[in-house]
Order: structure tokens, then C-alpha cells, then sequence
């Protein structure tokens, strides 16, 4: 049936060419390991108000293995979400399915400590990014500094069906006494619907967290070919 | 017998006849139900065809009394607009099972939707469209108080007594107009995106402009299925006939004769004298081959 007053297109998927994993937007997934049993509340906050919040259940098993958070889809101020609690099984899912009203940011927490808080990325948790503009982008990590050059290509004529397999990108402190972290590969290529795994390292008292951006550096589709002013003012070369 | 004859001949009856159905113009919407709604928004007025004047016939299975035969009368379409709301269900991109193990997916990525959405598309169809109707039309005497004139009238209002619409015409370009609809469709959806991003949800949907030709269902032969949009499902010919119906009948009048009726008007000199009037009791109309005899009774 015709369903009135739908908005036409998701339409921030394309404006956004550039991400920052302080703000969380469609592009950006997040997958947090639980830690610790016990009952935490989540706070969302949208143009640095509290948006909405929640209650998260992380359970002895059995339990579910993951829950999906949709950040801008909480269904009431006292729901909540349940997940099981063993190492590397229990999961959360931190995705946005709507930001057209703006990018949210989220802290899960109790009494004993943090769970996960968006500006704040530590040790095993997990970041996806979709980047779909076709052209080069540079994703950095403002902690400390690691960098990966990502191509996404726009295969035309298309070649049915486009690749559509994640590609997973480490980032690494190759030192835990050096404030510097890397990222391995350093440079992929891959198609428009291809999402970027990243893997963070473990949490040191050098680089606590990481923080993950994107810079859209050059525009290569089948229409132009071209330098951003970011990309010329870093002096990358096509 | 009458006490009055009044002839009015076939030529004059054409031209006045003409005249009345030309100046009439309409505007109307019509809308089907469903997962894909058409809809036709028209404004149109006649072309007057022929008029012959047609004696009464009692063998007529149609109408035996007299009446005016109007033939080839064209539907000119001021505004013919075909109209399609398409609904796009969901299109998804992203979304992987991250960690998969033999009992199912342990962690799974949700997508994000692309589309759940209305799109609407309105193309012009006037020009592919041919359309005439055959009018009989019967005149009726009929006895109304004219609140204007502040008198009673005898009027000769025609009535449709019988009517046939000519089968649509519809040009063989309609293929071209077909794809124009659905180009509209995927401007509608996507016009406000850059290129590069309408290529990738292309790549996603399998193309947009396939993926609406399957929600249409259109099939091969596409005028037989536009031919039948129109005749039966939107259907305007019918309300266009009601139309002229309820014009002819209830705002057109071919005379009108006042009741009483003026027979010598008032004087004042060199004698004066009331004005001279006739009741009328009744009106006959009599249509042959040439002309229309009204016969007034007082």
C-alpha cells in the first residue's frame, strides 16, 4: 500500500562524505564487547542534549549474543536491551538509522566504570565505516596518528554485482611507550558498498583511545576527477 | 390546435447549437486505489461535428420521438495529465553477519535503508489521446419561473437521450510516453542526488528505472494496457458524458418563450391601451428533415 509522508531517500547517506566517530551517523556502526555482568544506563545526546536513554542488561548465559542499539529508534526511556556477558561473545551494536535530525553520541556506563562512550574508543571494540563517495579518502586517528588511504572505486561499467565483502583494517600501537599508533594495510581499495572494519587496539596509558575521521582528499567518479582542498592542501597526488 | 407556429430552421439550430456546446469546458480528477495509483487530472471543451435533424421514428429501439443527431463531436483535451504514486519498498545497503559461527551469526550489522518511500510522476498524455462523441438530443418544452425576469418561460431544454463515445484513438508512440513517465519517476526519487550516488543505488536496486517497470507490471502491449487504464479503470469518458448531461439539461435553453407571452405591447398614445399578452398553456415540438416547429397554445 501507499504509505504518505515517507521521506524520500535517506539523503545523509550521500551528503556526509565525511565521518568522525565522535559523531556517530548512519556510516557509522560501532561493536562494543561486554565486560562485566550487571545492569548499565545509556545516554544519548543529540547537539549536546540528552536525547534519550536506556537500560542495557548484560546476563549471565545463556542470552542473547548481541543487541542492535539504534540510537535515533529507542522505543522508550525505560527500555531495555539485553545481551549475555562472556568474553569475546557478548556484543553490543551501536548504529544510527536516522541522522537526519543530526549525529548522536552515546555513553554506556554503571557505578563501576564505563562500557562505551563514542568519544572514547578503547581496546576491542570495533568501528565500521561506509564510505560511498568514490575518490580517496584518508581515515586518521587523531590519537595517535595512524593514517590508512582508502580508494573507493566506482567500478563502471559495472561489473554485476559490485564487491560488497568487509575489509578489516588494524589499527595498532606498535609501542606501548610511544603515543603513536598505526594502521595495517595502510592503503585499500575497494568498491562503494565495501564497509571498513576497523580493529582498535588495546587501551595504554599512552594512547587511552582512539578517535577515527575521515578526510575526503580527492573525487574520482565517472564524472570528474579532482583534488579536494583538503587534498590539496596535504599535497596528495592523484 | 396552435395558436402559435414558430419554425426554426436546421441551419440556425447548427449554429446555435454549436455555439452552446463550444463555449462548455470542464475540469475534473479521477483516481484509482491500490500499491500503484494512477490518476488523470483533465480539462477539456468540444469541438462541435455535425448536427442533423432526425423525425421521430416509432421503430427505433432507441428513441422514437424527434431529436437532434450531434456526430463527431471532438473531446479537446485542454489538460490530459496521466499521474503514477509508486511505492519503493525498502532498499537496504550494508548490513553483514561480522562474526559467523556454525549456530548462526554472533554479531550481525544492521543496513541502513535507503528507501521506504512515495514517488509521484505526472506526464502529459493529450497529445496521444483521441477522443469523439455522438450525442442524440431530444428538445423538451419545459415550464420554469425565471426569478430574474420575474416570469414564467416555456423553455426548449435539451435532453441526451441516447449517446456513444467513439473508441479511444491512441498513438502508437506510446512506449516513448511510457518511458518518459518512468525517467519522471526516478527524478522524483533521485533527482536531488549527484550522480555518483544515484549510480550506486543503480547498482544496488538493479537499476531504478527496471526496478519501477516491474512494480508498474507493465506488460508487452502497452497501448491495449493504457487503452484500458483509461476505459475502465480511470474511466473520465463516463463522467464527461454526465457532464454534458447535467449541462445540457440544467443550464442550456435552444428558446425560451415568456408565459404570458407579449402579443402587442402597451400604448399610451393616441389612445392608451393595457399591452396585449397570451398565457400558454401548452408548448408542442414537432423536429422533421429541415426544421424545428414549436406550436404554442395559449
Amino acid at each position: 500500500m501507499i504509505k504518505p509522508g515517507i521521506s524520500k531517500l535517506n539523503s545523509n547517506i550521500f551528503a556526509t562524505t565525511e565521518l568522525d566517530t565522535s559523531q556517530l551517523t548512519s556510516q557509522i556502526v560501532l561493536v562494543v564487547p561486554t565486560q562485566k555482568q550487571g545492569r548499565y544506563r545509556g545516554v544519548i545526546s543529540l547537539s549536546g542534549a540528552t536525547a534519550a536513554t536506556f537500560s542495557l542488561a548484560v546476563l549471565p548465559s545463556p542470552a542473547e549474543p548481541f543487541a542492535i542499539i539504534d540510537l535515533s529508534d529507542i522505543p522508550s526511556s525505560d527500555y531495555t536491551f539485553n545481551v549475555v556477558e562472556m568474553a569475546g561473545k557478548g556484543n553490543l551494536v551501536i548504529h544510527v538509522s536516522d541522522d537526519t535530525e543530526g549525529p548522536r553520541a552515546v555513553q554506556v556506563a554503571n557505578d563501576s566504570g564505563l562500557l562505551v562512550d563514542n568519544r572514547q574508543l578503547t581496546g576491542n571494540q570495533q568501528v565500521i565505516l561506509n564510505l560511498y563517495r568514490p575518490g580517496v579518502h584518508q581515515v586518521t586517528d587523531l590519537t595517535g596518528g595512524g593514517q590508512c588511504t582508502i580508494t573507493v572505486n566506482q567500478l563502471l561499467p559495472s561489473p554485476p554485482p559490485w564487491p560488497t565483502a568487509q575489509i578489516t583494517v588494524a589499527v595498532q600501537q606498535p609501542d606501548p611507550t610511544k603515543a603513536a599508533t598505526q594502521m595495517v594495510p595502510s592503503s585499500v581499495t575497494k568498491s562503494p558498498l565495501q564497509p571498513l572494519v576497523f580493529t582498535l587496539p588495546a587501551s595504554t596509558t599512552t594512547v587511552p583511545n582512539i578517535h577515527l575521521v575521515t578526510d575526503l582528499l580527492a573525487v574520482t567518479d565517472r564524472f570528474r576527477t579532482e583534488l579536494t582542498e583538503k587534498g590539496r592542501a596535504r599535497n596528495f597526488r592523484i | 390546435m396552435n395558436d402559435l407556429t414558430i419554425a426554426i430552421s436546421a441551419g440556425a439550430l447548427e449554429d446555435t447549437f454549436g455555439a452552446l456546446i463550444e463555449i462548455f469546458s470542464f475540469q475534473f480528477s479521477k483516481s484509482t486505489g491500490g500499491s500503484v495509483q494512477f490518476s488523470i487530472n483533465v480539462q477539456c471543451h468540444f469541438e462541435r461535428g455535425q448536427m442533423t435533424l432526425m423525425p421521430p421514428d416509432p421503430a427505433s429501439l432507441i428513441y422514437q420521438g424527434g431529436y437532434f443527431d450531434l456526430s463527431d463531436v471532438v473531446i479537446k483535451w485542454d489538460r490530459l495529465d496521466l499521474g503514477v504514486t509508486v511505492h519503493i519498498p525498502g532498499v537496504n545497503v550494508g548490513g553483514f553477519c561480522l562474526l559467523p559461527t556454525p549456530w548462526g551469526c554472533a554479531i550481525q550489522i544492521p543496513p541502513t535503508t535507503l528507501f521506504d518511500v512515495d514517488i509521484t510522476a505526472t506526464i502529459p498524455i493529450d497529445n496521444i489521446v483521441d477522443s469523439r462523441l455522438d450525442l442524440g438530443v431530444a428538445p423538451v418544452p419545459t415550464h420554469v419561473w425565471n426569478s430574474d425576469l420575474q416570469t414564467y418561460q416555456w423553455l426548449l431544454v435539451p435532453h441526451v437521450v441516447w449517446q456513444e463515445l467513439q473508441l479511444l484513438d491512441i498513438a502508437d508512440t506510446v512506449a516513448d510516453l511510457i518511458d518518459g513517465l518512468i525517467t519522471n519517476l526516478v527524478n522524483d526519487a533521485l533527482g536531488f542526488l549527484p550522480d555518483w550516488a544515484k549510480d550506486i543505488i543503480d547498482e544496488l536496486v538493479g537499476g531504478l528505472a527496471n526496478l519501477i517497470r516491474g512494480l508498474l507490471s507493465l506488460p508487452t502491449d502497452l497501448q491495449a494496457w493504457l487503452s484500458n487504464l483509461l476505459r475502465v479503470s480511470l474511466d473520465p469518458f463516463d463522467f464527461i458524458v454526465q457532464l454534458v448531461e447535467n449541462y445540457f439539461q440544467n443550464d442550456l435553453s435552444l428558446y425560451s418563450l415568456n408565459d404570458p407571452m407579449a402579443v402587442l405591447p402597451k400604448q399610451t398614445t393616441p389612445v392608451a391601451l393595457p399591452a396585449v399578452t397570451m398565457p400558454i398553456t401548452n408548448v408542442s415540438i414537432d423536429v422533421d428533415a429541415t426544421e424545428v416547429v414549436i406550436g404554442v397554445t395559449s
